[in-house]
């Protein structure tokens, strides 16, 4: 199956986050890791200012559910994760 | 002195440790038990680890009354392990790492038990016998490196012991291991068991479908009670670890045995080991069940001998892995 190929199902999610660091920190957090099967399908992430964007192309929609699902689920304790545990520090100057 | 935080998430357990200078200073964990006659399976376990992991890291930073500026260095299990509850766990431990702006350890589970099994015991170099629902192995280190004396050759010696909890409709609460050892007690016969032996090997895959057949049909014609089948599975695949672990520490001359992971916290094997560690005039060093069963001071425990040792694992390279050897990692640590 080639991946390039016009019959394959896309998605693409657009996370907004508050600042820089928050997105970068994501996107360093939840780009570690390889799908399971890549000939199947593949997820690529990048940055747009403070908007993490993550492409997803698979071959069947039963790949796409469960790539997407569990990217969500990840996604989720990552917020949740800097929600809790974060600490203010180097953030955006704030102009006051 | 650095202070260290673990993340552990390899199978049922999760647990956040942390500690410094040998010490643990909190070692939360949590459980994921499932209901008798059932085992546990990746998406569930995973999702079991996302739901508690913000309740245990609050914990264990409670419970050693530590801020997040406290630690220097976090630790999680790279494998080996199931993959989905292993990421649920490393996400967050990036995310940690990257907010607490400190460096990122990722460490062999294996090597975990060994080191924190040596930190609690104060065993200077043990032949190691680690059992547990996913690993059987005989270990000495040796040059830079714990190398694998023996092993199964099939199935985790606690996969068996679990398997046949399963079989009897045992309860998974706290663990199906402690249920069939305290069953044990009440045993009066022993039915003989294939008792499987390979050089420094070890198999269980057989005995197990062996003593299935015998449940089916000797419980049901009452010639023998669940207590007796208990009784007679440990009593057999103890002495096949006994035996093989006596021979690794014959090869090495060594006056030391140290028995880790969650299967170590039973306490016929570890009269079984004392007994032939006594007859050698060699020690016993085990653990109790905060230590022996996965917990994340362990990781934690490893990683910061690592991290003394100045090893970190760059962000990117982060990932996680089903199956990750023993003797894969270099013992840099040790001399």
């Amino acid at each position: 199956m080639n991946l390039t190929a016009e019959s394959l199902l896309k998605c693409e999610l657009r996370i907004p986050m508050y600042s820089e660091r928050e997105v970068g920190i994501a996107y360093n957090s939840l780009c570690v890791d390889k799908e399971p099967r890549p000939k199947e399908i593949t997820k690529m992430l990048r940055v747009e200012g403070t908007t993490l964007v993550v492409n997803f192309s698979a071959t069947q929609a039963r790949l796409m559910r469960v790539a997407v699902g569990s990217f969500m689920d990840f996604l989720l304790l990552v917020t949740q994760t800097m929600d809790e545990f974060g600490r203010p520090v180097t953030r955006d100057p704030v102009i006051t | 002195m650095p202070t260290v935080i673990g993340f552990e998430g390899s199978a049922n357990k999760l647990g956040i440790g942390i500690v410094r200078d040998g010490e643990v200073l909190s070692n939360p964990r949590h459980t994921y038990i499932t209901p008798p006659g059932e085992g546990f399976q990746p998406r569930d376990t995973a999702r079991h680890h996302q739901q508690h992991i913000m309740s245990i890291l609050r914990r264990a930073l409670d419970e050693a009354k530590l801020t997040p500026k406290d630690i220097d260095c976090v630790c999680y299990t790279k494998g080996p392990g199931m993959a989905a509850p292993l990421l649920s766990v490393a996400v967050v431990a990036r995310t940690v790492a990257q907010l607490w702006d400190v460096p990122i350890i990722g460490v062999n589970h294996c090597i975990g038990h060994i080191e924190m099994g040596r930190q609690v015991t104060g065993a200077q170099n043990p032949t190691v016998l680690y059992v547990s629902g996913g690993n059987t192995q005989v270990i000495a280190y040796s040059q830079q490196c714990y190398r694998i004396f023996g092993e199964t050759i099939d199935i985790a010696v606690g996969n068996c012991l679990d398997r046949f909890a399963r079989i009897l409709k045992l309860s998974n609460d706290p663990s199906p291991g402690y249920n069939i050892e305290q069953m044990a007690k009440k045993g009066e016969q022993y039915i003989e068991l294939p008792y499987v032996v390979k050089g420094m090997d070890v198999s269980f895959s057989g005995l197990l479908s062996f003593i299935e057949d015998v449940a089916h049909k000797k419980l049901k014609s009452g010639k023998c009670t669940p207590a007796d089948l208990c009784f007679s599975l440990q009593e057999t695949i103890f002495a096949m670890l006994v035996e093989i672990t006596e021979r690794a520490m014959a090869h090495c001359g060594s006056s030391e045995v140290l028995i880790v992971g969650g299967v170590g916290c039973n306490m016929r094997l570890q009269e079984m080991m004392g007994k032939m560690a006594e007859e050698r005039g060699a020690s016993l060093c085990a653990t109790d069940d905060r230590y022996c069963i996965d917990n994340g001071a362990m990781i934690a425990q490893a990683g910061l001998e690592m991290f003394n040792a100045g090893i970190t694992t760059p962000l990117e390279e982060t990932w996680v892995t089903q199956r990750y050897r023993t003797d894969e990692v270099e013992v840099v640590w040790r001399d």
